[in-house]
């Protein structure tokens, strides 16, 4: 497993040398030093650099206006960038928008569905944009509606359509014209527990078959259960990138551990920290309320309540949870996720 | 500094690697470029006429009736009550005549601005609809055009539709005397020029402010746009006359006036002048816009609410002059915020917590949190949907000192449009 890279103010300004593409992989999309500023004076965006290669399954994760469907946007010619350049296939996207977006297609977060077409016509007509003949486009989109269980719909009105169907159509129109990537941008939000399954089947079921997908999320979930490398960003910058394996083991820690007293968090802490050698940092959140980060998860609990006692206080809640994303974030920022 | 990654245990076995090319496995080279751009917009063009065709019941009489009913008051009813315009029985006559061209122009201006710019006001504000088109592999200027493309053919058919009525209806007969060169050419340079307004319109109008484009734009347009008297006529009211050269319409009547009747007109060369001027002048202006306000929403996509971000810069009451409100967002999970700039050598610490009590009358309601530092955009925090309903402090929220009882609103999309109003917004319309 790598280290993880971290991005110092330094690194941004270089274009390449972070975060590289394995050498066995062709890359699809890169990102070189891209920045967006808004006409408001805000840093959407300041300077990211990522090489995503060919069949991977990429994932940006990061809190709501960390600056992921800012660099999305970007990346799809939707964002004109403020610095820097993305390439698509190697065309730069901001010089040459038409070729860059024949070769990427995208499920936006909001649905983008054409309100005044029927289902079917969503995808014929987005198949002729994409320069098929009315033939071809007529038999792909027929096809594509089977195999994401609309073609019972094909006729209707999209406005008509559960958000799990309009976002699955939306998916359909994405690959339709068979881009060399495929970009989510928080795709399962707003969904239902069932269509986000499906959903998520649907794209593995195209990656598995080589579909490059970069997706968008800001549950750590997905990204932990999808992708093959993530990429954490914060405040416009990416501050990690590595497998979700690579990013949870550069904790160094096995288990975290919360644990609620009935008071004296801080002399707890202190104790634990001291005394328990499983125990790599333990850290008083507030009076009865402590994080321990453990090297193992075993045997652990009871050494903790012979520590209460020598602080002179009792356990009244305990639970461990294995490292996530969440945790990585955690560690990285010092905030939440989900703020 | 450079982290080197794992090959990635999970890679799919599909990196097809071709050496010294980037190629996708799944084109052949000569697809790599794309489709070619007329072709593209071809498929453009075929959507946006299928869509007239599938709303002919609409298109027909929203474009009818209007002119319908003004030559029917106008040239047939008040000849037959003897309640002539304009004297005598021999200027009702020529009225009816100096009408027709009137109405194809008022049919064409009004048509250009409902076709073009009202779908757009909704799409770039409210429906999004437009990333899709403007994700069709085309320079996003070539999508623009294809709007106004589109426009005008639209008010092609609308003048096909109109002009008959206008020839038929009037009790007093019309005297046409068309002239083939400056009708076809008055055709598309009237229809292209209108759309290229309707575009401009559309880029630039928010969906408030639709009202206003009719009442305060459209309408005037009409009345002064030398539909019921020639342009010749006004010189009895001079200032009139000059004043009335700023409006596109009177180009437009006053063309048609040419190219379908021997009635007086302005003089050719001046009309094709500054159509063929207004036009290039609409198409840039309506260009330039139009790729920011493509662009708008995707940079801010949990944006539930219309209105443009960026826009959003008033300065909420109780905060320090300088903030700047850039959006309000709310995300599908549980948390929603109002997004604001912080002005550069603000006093707080970078990443200083802003917390602030707010008490109306004897009840403490809760507080927002104002999160900061000296670059980045802050937010207010307010909780959603599960807390609504659970009696309790968790309920209330304040902002800028006005309290908000989560308990009765129904949603989060409304815990926001309050929010949005009480820092001083008119309450903008949903997505939902």
């Amino acid at each position: 497993m790598g280290t993880i890279g971290r991005m110092t103010a330094q690194a941004t300004a270089e274009p390449t040398g972070c975060f590289v593409v394995p050498d066995d992989a062709e890359t699809v999309v890169e990102a070189r030093n891209l920045a967006k500023r808004f006409p408001t004076g805000v840093d959407a965006v300041r300077g990211i650099n990522l090489r995503i290669g060919r069949g991977e399954f990429f994932g940006l994760l990061g809190p709501n206006g960390a600056g992921k469907s800012t660099t999305v946007g970007m990346l799809t010619s939707m964002v004109t960038p403020t610095g820097g350049s993305a390439f698509i296939e190697g065309i730069d996207v901001a010089a040459h928008p038409a070729r860059a977006k024949a070769q990427l297609g995208v499920v936006p977060q909001t649905n983008t569905l054409d309100r005044s077409l029927t289902v079917l016509e969503n995808l014929v007509f987005h198949g002729r944009y994409f320069g098929m003949s009315k033939k071809v486009a007529r038999s792909e989109a027929q096809r594509l509606l089977a195999q994401f269980r609309l073609d019972e719909r094909a006729h209707a009105q999209v406005a008509a359509l559960s958000g799990g169907m309009a976002q699955r159509l939306m998916a359909a129109r994405a690959i339709m014209h068979r881009p060399s990537v495929l970009f989510l941008d928080e795709p399962t939000a707003g969904l239902d527990p069932q269509s986000r399954i499906a959903l998520w089947e649907i794209i593995q079921e195209l990656h598995s078959h080589g579909q490059t997908v970069v997706l968008t999320t800001h549950y750590m979930e997905e990204a932990e259960d999808l992708c093959e490398r993530v990429a954490i960003i914060d405040q416009g910058r990416i501050i990690a990138l590595d497998s979700p394996e690579a990013l949870k083991a550069s904790l160094g820690a096995a288990r975290f551990a919360a644990v609620s007293v009935s008071g004296q968090a801080a002399d707890f802490a202190a104790a634990a920290e001291r005394e328990l050698a499983v125990v790599l940092d333990a850290t008083a959140e507030s009076d009865t309320k402590v994080r321990l980060s453990l090297r193992s998860g075993t045997g652990v609990l009871a050494q903790l309540l012979g520590v209460a006692e020598t602080a002179g206080t009792t356990v009244t809640d305990y639970s461990i949870s294995e490292p996530t994303l969440e945790t990585v974030f955690i560690s990285l920022t010092g905030k939440e996720l989900r703020e | 500094m450079t982290g080197h990654l794992p090959s990635g245990p999970r890679r799919a076995e599909s990196s097809s690697r071709r050496q010294g090319t980037t190629l996708p496995p799944s084109l052949p080279a000569d697809e790599r470029s794309g489709p070619g751009t007329g072709r593209v917009v071809g498929a453009l063009l075929a959507r946006d006429m299928l869509v007239v065709r599938k709303n002919l019941n609409e298109f027909i009489p929203r474009t009818l009736l209007q002119p319908l009913l003004l030559v029917f008051v106008f040239t047939y009813v008040f000849p037959k009550i003897g309640q002539g315009i304009g004297g005598g029985s021999d200027a009702e006559g020529m009225f009816s005549t100096i009408l027709v061209a009137g109405v194809l122009g008022t049919t064409i201006m009004f048509q250009g601005i409902q076709s073009t710019a009202l779908p757009l006001v909704q799409d770039f504000a409210i429906t999004r609809e437009i990333e899709d088109r403007v994700l069709a592999p085309l320079r996003i200027d070539v999508v623009a055009i294809e709007k106004i493309l589109s426009g005008s053919l639209q008010c092609l058919l609308a003048a096909l539709l109109v002009f008959p009525i206008a020839t038929i209806v009037p009790a007093t007969p019309v005297h046409l005397a068309i002239k083939w060169p400056i009708l076809l050419t008055m055709v598309p340079l009237a229809c292209i020029s209108a759309s290229a307004l309707g575009l401009t319109f559309g880029t630039i109008f928010e969906p408030r402010n639709v009202p206003m484009l009719f009442g305060v734009i459209v309408v005037p347009l009409t009345f002064l746009g030398c539909t019921y008297y020639s342009w010749q006529s006004l010189s009895a009211i001079k200032w009139l006359q000059i004043a009335v050269l700023i409006n596109p319409l009177v180009y437009l009547s006053e063309g048609f006036r040419a190219a379908v009747t021997d009635v007086d007109h302005m003089s050719l060369p001046v009309i094709y002048a500054f159509l063929i001027a207004f036009t290039i002048l609409t198409t840039a202006i309506g260009i330039r816009s139009f790729a920011p306000a493509c662009s708008s929403s995707s940079s801010h996509p949990a944006v539930l609410l219309t209105g443009e971000p960026g826009a959003f810069h008033r300065v909420p009451p109780g905060f320090a002059s300088g903030w700047n409100t850039t959006h309000l967002r709310r995300d599908s999970a549980d948390v929603g915020s109002v997004c604001f700039g912080v002005p550069e050598g603000a006093s707080t610490a970078a990443g200083d917590e802003d917390r602030r009590l707010v008490r109306v009358g004897d009840v403490v309601l809760g507080d927002i949190a104002i999160d900061r530092d000296t670059t980045d955009p802050g937010r207010i925090r307010f909780g959603v949907p599960d807390t609504v309903g659970t009696p309790g402090d968790k309920n209330r929220v304040a902002v800028c000192g006005w309290e908000i009882d989560l308990s009765q609103l129904a949603n989060s999309i409304e815990i926001a449009n309050l929010i949005w109003r009480l820092l001083g917004e008119p309450q903008p319309t949903l997505i939902v």
